[in-house]
């Protein structure tokens, strides 16, 4: 009897502390998506769940700003991005821990070493470099310059991928007659994939979500991607906070869709840059 | 042709292949350097370069970007490093990381510790308390600046209520280091949350199981159990987090541009500052050579504590 | 005359090119890009209102049917004019057609020749047009055409003044009794809205009683006089004056954003606002039923006199490139055909012109919003008379045009000073004398 009162309290305390951390996490999101949806003149009402509901806000950031130019620039870009790491990182990695070149180790470390280094402080010397050679202010720059983030994380992803990857599968396909090239193509590509998959999941976040590039590299209203976008939809047009909210909302979106599907890739990759280490 | 060499791979031995000469070898290599140019062409190019120009810039005067610079040799640097300025902004930027980290670390524990714990909907609720990972920085700061605010602002209606008062978020150097702190560790707890969840997952449930025939309660199992296995984590942690933080501009930057007053400024916001706004590039690219000397020496620390061949 | 002829010919010829590129194109032999060589403007624009914007596309396209131009606008956020426009020339991509949110700008262009002056065009239209400190005189020539004044100034609630009485403030002391007056926190009422955080807003926005008290930042030789002994005590009295008036400040007053200063206003939480025509258009779209309950009105001095308000021009200027006749040649059809005034339409009550012939212009009379608020624009008119209002503003300190100011707007000294005092970490006089010390610290004479 005492003792199962005793686990019925346990789950208690466990109950509400779950709910608290939920709560936490998830609340001021919840709140992100009612204050875009509710009706101007109510918004300054601070009523937990409130009506009515509409769609102005989003109506006046679609028609009224460029919003629409920003969300194909964010998504041309965050494309791009990824698939040039992707391209660039998984050869670069494979070959890292394949081949007996001399001073492999050390670049994997420039590679971690310039992982560490924060956007700003790249971006200002990218940035005047790019002044200096007139190529500023370009939607290419932007997806150049936002590899030199994915790309050091993506070497470093997938470096730890292909380093716990069996030499055996490889070597079968050596013993079934195939060259190296084609042994990538034939055995090691189809295997790799959710490595893959974690380095396009984690470009693509990290490119969509970029403010320092994009605020330093680029001015015109039509090169501008979407946090920067918002950033100076605020500026400019003293935005109230329902169009904020709204636009904030649209720019979660992607984000979300992708972590709902993917959140197991997500995770391998978070773990595996600390714990492998 | 291609027969020969198909031939040639399956006679190799495995240990043959280690050795550094033959025909084979030189071919995988240049295979091996194809793989390697693009990354290196793309690190070269887009980040070493830049950077190197950068700190040649940082020893000329310079006001604008049309401005013809003049060298002035170290005359940048002895100039930040005499002005307190710098040197508040130093020390502020030490005090946010490690405000931030621990908070995350402590959070992030306590947090991991109650997800791991069995029950139904375990998985959603791990993906949920990610989610604020994932967010952008810059929504993350409007979101909070909306929940903020000062006369508008959910919470301090919700405070208001309670008879606290309304709160003025931003309004003292105090109550905006709660506000960076605050928002930043929110934002990015998960990263913790997530680690530190892999890293329990490797700790056998037999250990406790075994551990709580023995008589033990809740705290020593965490203390003899749990914590050691945490311990390795929990150090990488402390060290990537504090060389993240450290240098963390677009939150601090989006809540109070390092206001009130200087209170909240840190060395990246100095250097943006002053060659953006300042028409002062070469102090401003002295302020970035100097963290990047001074993360230079961070990291190098790092990699002698956790050598990579290590694992 | 010739003018119209000439047009008539370039368009003929454009539509020649035109159908002669097409027949080409069609054939297969020529891409019609590269058959019609054509100029393209490169049209620098920092006006974010999405009417402005549609109108400039418009335009665009207009000019381009007109004399087979290609204008290609770019519109940047004001706070970035002077890096773009800096970094597009250090990359061999200078812009052509520019507008300016502040006059010194362009005169920093000026000694490297990126700009090429406009005094003659301005004289076309006459100098007598213009009104006072609309045309800033560099090297004998005029490097900027003003569009917008760009005032700030306070809007109170008319209503609310009639409620209790009270008559528009010609005193600093009748203005704090105003406040008093109009304060009622409990009902969630205030009687003053100003920012005082580091940014442009503040540096803006509330620096109008500087002004009209009399401060002065530099001598004619940039020397800071900030703290001497006859601008020192003005300085000083402001800082109380400012202390005394935040009592009257809804909660707050140091996170004050632009966004709270219309909020505020257009929701009923404030009386009074500093802000300028912006504020009117706002009231217009989210609130209109204040559009007959607000006033404006200059800041007052401290013992009566001439007001003040805080000026910040915006025009445009037209850069020295490989296209600067054909600039030129647009910016005289832009100005001949009244788009000077559809353009300042835009948002109408939001620009002020600098001109006087605006006011008296059919088409900008006529407008609605300008009619309906005719009573504010009345009060504008008097921001021009010298005699009444004096118009001061961070760029119009020194002798002339230097980074310097840009360095005092761009380091918040002002709105430091402002928040030393207000978070009672120094006193008015200490605050003073570090502001000094911190311009000091980064001006550079000569």
């Amino acid at each position: 009897m005492r003792r199962s009162i005793w686990v019925y309290l346990r789950r208690a305390v466990l109950l509400v502390l779950l709910a608290g951390a939920t709560l936490y996490s998830l609340f001021p999101m919840y709140w992100m998506v009612i204050s875009g949806l509710r009706a101007e003149h109510k918004l300054f009402d601070p009523i937990l769940t409130p009506g009515p509901y509409s769609w102005q806000s989003y109506l006046t950031i679609f028609s009224l700003t460029d919003f629409p130019t920003y969300y194909a620039n964010s998504i041309a870009v965050a494309i791009g991005t990824t698939l040039l790491t992707v391209v660039v990182v998984t050869p670069m990695a494979y070959a890292l821990v394949r081949s007996r070149l001399p001073g492999m180790m050390l670049m994997v470390r420039a590679m971690l070493f310039a992982y560490m280094f924060p956007a700003i402080l790249l971006a200002i010397p990218i940035y005047i470099f790019l002044v200096k050679i007139g190529f500023d202010d370009t939607r290419l720059s932007l997806i150049l310059t936002h590899c030199t983030f994915t790309m050091p994380l993506g070497v470093w992803l997938m470096w730890g991928f292909f380093k716990n990857f069996p030499f055996e599968v490889e070597e079968s396909a050596f013993i079934d007659g195939c060259s190296r090239l084609q042994a990538i193509y034939r055995v090691i590509m189809p295997i790799t994939l959710p490595g893959v998959l974690t380095v396009v999941l984690f470009s693509f976040v990290l490119s969509w979500s970029d403010f320092v590039f994009s605020l330093i590299l680029i001015s015109s209203d039509e090169l501008k991607t979407l946090p920067y976008g918002l950033a100076s939809i605020d500026d400019a047009y003293d935005a109230n906070w329902g169009e904020l909210m709204a636009g904030s909302t649209m720019i979660c979106l992607p984000l979300l869709l992708l972590f709902a599907f993917l959140s197991k890739y997500f995770i391998r990759g978070l773990s595996m840059g600390a714990v492998k280490n | 042709m291609v027969t020969l060499r198909r031939s040639e791979t399956v006679a190799l031995p495995a240990p043959a292949r280690m050795s550094r000469v033959g025909p084979l070898e030189k071919r995988e290599r240049r295979l091996f350097l194809t793989f390697l140019a693009p990354g290196l062409v793309l690190a070269i190019g887009a980040i070493f370069i830049p950077v190197l120009y950068a700190i040649q810039l940082s020893f000329y005067h310079a006001e604008s970007f049309i401005d013809t610079p003049t060298f002035v040799g170290l005359g940048n640097y002895l100039r930040i490093f005499a002005d307190p300025r710098y040197w508040e902004a130093f020390w502020h930027g030490i005090l946010y990381a490690v405000l931030t980290v621990s908070l995350q670390v402590v959070i992030g524990i306590a947090i991991a510790l109650l997800l791991h714990q069995e029950f139904r909907g375990r998985s959603w609720l791990r993906s949920a308390s990610l989610a604020p990972y994932i967010l952008p920085t810059v929504v993350v700061v409007y979101i909070w600046t909306w929940l903020l605010n000062m006369n508008h602002g959910l919470i301090n209606a919700f405070l208001d209520r309670l008879g606290i008062g309304a709160v003025g978020w931003f309004e003292t150097p105090l109550a905006s280091w709660f506000t960076i702190v605050f928002v930043s560790v929110w934002h990015w707890t998960p990263f913790v949350i997530i680690t530190f969840l892999a890293a329990l997952q490797t700790i056998s449930e037999d250990l406790y199981d075994a551990a709580a025939v023995d008589g033990t309660n809740a705290w020593q199992r965490f203390v003899y159990i749990t914590m050691p296995v945490l311990k390795p984590v929990l150090v990488v942690i402390i060290m990537l987090r504090t060389i993240f933080m450290f240098n963390k501009f677009d939150i601090v930057w989006l809540l109070t541009r390092g206001g009130p007053l200087t209170a909240t400024e840190h060395l990246p916001i100095l250097a943006y500052q002053k060659t953006f706004a300042m028409f002062d590039i070469g102090g401003g690219t002295a302020v970035a050579t100097s963290i990047f000397l001074f993360l230079t020496l961070l990291i190098w620390l790092y990699f002698r504590l956790f050598p990579l061949e290590e694992n | 005359m010739q003018h119209t002829r000439m047009r008539r010919r370039r368009f003929l010829q454009t539509l020649g090119a035109a159908g002669g590129a097409a027949l080409l194109g069609s054939t297969g032999l020529v891409s019609p890009a590269r058959a019609a060589k054509k100029t393209t403007i490169r049209f620098f624009n920092n006006e974010t209102d999405p009417n402005t914007i549609a109108f400039l596309k418009q335009i665009a396209k207009e000019y381009q049917d007109v004399a087979g131009v290609h204008i290609k606008v770019e519109t940047v956020p004001v706070l970035k004019t002077w890096t773009k426009v800096t970094t597009a020339i250090k990359a061999g991509k200078p812009y052509d057609f520019i507008t300016f949110g502040q006059v010194t700008h362009p005169l920093l262009l000026v000694p490297e020749r990126k700009i090429v002056p406009v005094t003659d065009i301005v004289r076309e239209v006459g100098l007598e047009d213009f009104g006072p400190r609309a045309i800033t005189w560099y090297q004998d020539q005029v490097w900027m055409y003003p569009y917008d004044y760009n005032f700030n100034y306070l809007i109170y609630r008319k209503d609310w003044f009639e409620e209790k009485g009270l008559q528009v403030p010609n005193t600093w002391d009748e203005y704090l009794q105003v406040l008093a007056a109009l304060n009622d926190p409990k009902n969630k009422r205030y009687a003053y809205t100003m920012p005082i955080s580091s940014g442009g807003h503040t540096n803006w926005g509330n620096t109008g009683w500087l002004w009209a008290a009399g401060v002065k930042i530099y001598d004619d030789e940039w020397n800071v006089i900030l703290d001497s002994p006859e601008i020192k005590p003005r300085v000083v009295g402001t800082l109380e004056f400012l202390t005394k008036a935040a009592q009257y400040t809804p909660p707050g007053l140091l996170e004050t954003s632009l966004k709270d200063m219309l909020i505020n206003f257009t929701s009923g939480l404030s009386a009074i606002t500093t802000y300028t025509g912006r504020l009117i258009h706002t009231i217009e779209d989210r609130a209109p039923e204040l559009a007959d309950k607000y006033g404006i009105m200059a800041y007052p001095a401290p013992d009566g006199g001439p007001r003040a308000v805080t000026f910040a021009n915006d025009g445009f200027s037209i850069g020295n490139t490989r296209n600067t006749e054909a600039t030129l040649e647009f910016f005289r059809w832009f100005l001949k055909n009244g788009k000077l005034v559809d353009y300042q339409l835009t948002v109408a009550v939001h620009y002020q012109p600098p001109q006087y012939s605006t006011y008296k212009n059919e088409k900008w009379r006529s407008h609605p919003l300008v009619k309906k608020h005719w009573s504010a624009i009345e009060v504008m008119l008097d921001f021009m008379n010298t005699d009444k209002t004096r118009v001061g503003s961070i760029q119009l300190e020194g002798p002339g045009p230097s980074p310097n100011q840009g360095r005092i707007w761009n380091s918040y000294v002002i709105p430091k000073m402002y928040q030393q005092v207000l978070l009672k970490r120094l006193t008015p006089s200490q605050a003073v004398d570090e502001a000094a010390k911190e311009i000091r610290s980064f001006t550079k004479k000569g």
